[in-house]
């Protein structure tokens, strides 16, 4: 176990590294000088040159990359150009309430949607089979702030229930925090939802059809027995796989879904850093949601370990 | 013909996907004719009103007509979603096809690729666009250099599981060189799995392109694009709520479209993957 752990740590060091050099390059690379973002238009030139010096931009890139890389490494993600202050300080604001959101739709997602996918894998082509598969196309077809839109009509405008904008930070009171996170967690989760039923049918359609499965089946084993312990077991892997894309497709669309609910999350300060041309939290928010992506896949890969004996050893 | 008209229309779902499909290409190809108004000119006296036999989708803030808008809006996520699709086939083959092909080339190419699928697509494509400036052809590129790993991944299976196979081990030993196996071999057996990933790739660069647009970073005002119109929409939810009804439909019916014929195509080309 401790090898499997060992070289799977190892074969992300690469990863992580060419997500640094494509989050430097992007700004970088891009037409205009990084210097300019400091500085009004008419600034005088020698002004340029000392701003330039101060940043080390004189430097040649792969000396800047390293300066910058070094910083990331001890948690220093630059200052913001607009509000002055360091982007870790801003993340440190932005970032709960993202995570609860994306946590919530995630725990939405996967309550609703597994026992959907294992339901109707097992009782393949029935009334519940059919449900599914309107869920999960409908699902996959439906942007996510277009449902935002819709759930803000139905409960906030027309019946009043639950808020329509904004967050309530948990230390204020849970519930008021958490009826703030229904419908936008709604919102995000149903695709999720979608993705993760369809891969549980599947996945467990797959092992139905295992020779093992016939076996468990002729010695006489309870269907129950047959379907919940022989074959879930073994459709858990892809169960987790998709579980760890729809992290990264929730992370990603929480960017879209926080501007609907004018929620203070990562997807705001992203947004509003993109209108500010202000570099640093961009790069730095690129940088924290692709750590946090690639650490997702980590977990999944390490409990494909624990889950299937197979990976340990193989 | 008669094979092809197999596939499109194999079962109900496929033929509904197929139907939607052409109607999306249909109202991008010809929205002069399909449209009833000007889909730029403002009307501010007629603005902001519902559904009505003269405006069939209601009027917006600047009381342009909604149904002629989203015929309209169909152009961009059509030029948008095949100009995607187009560019990453190219690259995907490109990198698929190296990493395959060239056993040196594929740590590299294939740990940068789990480097760029690292990001979640909105977020690069939005700091992407932050870079380049919001306009329609950025809008491409950065969904194209977001979405082209999983075509590169799909072409360098195909790769190398056809390395392993006699033919192509005895085409080579006849002294065939690799271009002549790329384009003997690889590109007819890669076509398959590329066709279906095209419509999957077609399905998210829409929903993608609408996303950006709503937040923005898209496709810019007066054009109308899905994503833009339900932007304008979320300002006047509370007086105004069949604005953001439409375009919403427009995106689910073409997605939609796109996913059911896509599932159709997979079961008729690759028959191990039918029933998943």
């Amino acid at each position: 176990m401790t090898t499997f752990i060992v070289r799977r740590l190892i074969v992300t060091i690469p990863v992580v590294l060419l997500v640094g050099i494509a989050a430097f390059l992007l700004v970088h690379l891009t037409p205009g000088d990084p210097a300019d973002f400091f500085l009004d238009p008419d600034s005088p030139p020698e002004e340029i040159v000392r701003i330039r010096e101060r940043l080390g931009l004189d430097q040649p890139l792969p000396v800047q990359f390293v300066r910058w890389f070094g910083g990331v490494l001890r948690g220093d993600l630059g200052t913001s150009f607009h509000e002055k202050r360091p982007v870790i300080d801003m993340f440190a604001r932005a970032f709960p309430p993202t995570i609860y959101l994306t946590l919530t739709s995630l725990f939405l997602a996967v309550v609703l949607a597994v026992p959907i996918g294992i339901f109707s894998a097992i009782r393949q082509n029935s009334a519940l089979d059919r449900f599914a598969t309107v869920f999960v196309l409908i699902g996959v077809a439906t942007p996510n702030f277009w449902l935002g839109l819709l759930l803000i009509q139905l409960f906030a405008v027309n019946l009043g229930w639950l808020p329509a904008q904004g967050f309530v930070r948990p230390e204020q009171g849970w519930w008021p925090s958490l009826r703030t996170l229904i419908l936008p967690s709604i919102a995000l989760g149903y695709s999720g939802a979608a993705l993760i039923a369809r891969m549980t049918r599947s996945g467990m359609l797959e092992v139905l059809r295992q020779d093992y499965v016939r076996t468990a089946r002729a010695k006489g084993i309870a269907e129950k027995r047959v379907n919940y312990v022989h074959a879930l077991r073994n459709a858990f892997n892809p169960i987790l796989t998709v579980i760890g894309l729809a992290v990264a497709s929730l992370i990603s669309g929480s960017l879209v879904v926080e501007l609907v609910f004018n929620f203070p999350g990562v997807g705001r300060l992203v947004v509003d850093s993109v209108f500010r041309r202000d570099y640093p939290v961009i790069q730095g928010s690129l940088l924290l949601i692709a750590g946090i992506t690639i650490f997702v896949n980590l977990v999944v890969d390490l409990l494909y370990a624990v889950t299937d004996p197979r990976i340990r050893y193989g | 013909m008669g094979r092809l008209r197999r596939i499109l229309f194999r079962n109900q779902l496929t033929t509904i996907g197929t139907f939607l499909t052409v109607a999306t290409l249909v109202m991008a190809a010809f929205a002069p004719w399909l449209a009833t108004h000007d889909p730029l000119r403002t009307n501010v006296r007629n603005r902001l009103q519902p559904p009505s036999v003269e405006n069939w989708m209601g009027t917006d803030e600047a009381g342009r007509d909604i149904y002629s808008r989203a015929i309209y809006g169909a152009r961009v996520s059509v030029r948008v979603g095949y100009a995607v699709v187009a560019l990453t086939t190219l690259f995907g083959l490109a990198i698929g096809v190296a990493a395959g092909f060239y056993h040196w080339l594929d740590g590299l190419l294939m740990r940068s690729m789990d480097a760029l699928m690292a990001f979640p697509s909105i977020f690069l494509a939005i700091a992407i666009l932050a870079a380049l400036g919001p306009r329609e052809s950025n809008v491409i590129w950065a969904l194209t250099i977001t979405l082209t790993p999983s075509t590169a991944r799909i072409v360098r299976g195909v790769v190398l599981s056809l390395k392993e196979l006699d033919f192509v081990n005895a085409a080579r030993s006849l002294g065939a060189h690799d271009l002549r196996i790329l384009l003997r071999h690889v590109i007819p057996n890669s076509l398959a799995p590329l066709i279906v990933q095209s419509t999957f790739v077609l399905g998210v660069a829409i929903l993608s392109e609408a996303g950006l647009s709503f937040v923005g970073a898209g496709t810019a005002p007066p054009t109308p694009s899905w994503g833009n119109m339900l932007a304008d929409a979320k300002r006047y939810l509370f007086v105004a709520p069949w604005m953001s009804y439409f375009p919403g439909l427009f995106i689910v019916f073409g997605v939609l479209g796109l996913n059911l014929l896509g599932d159709g195509l997979r079961d008729a080309l690759d028959p191990r993957m039918r029933g998943h």
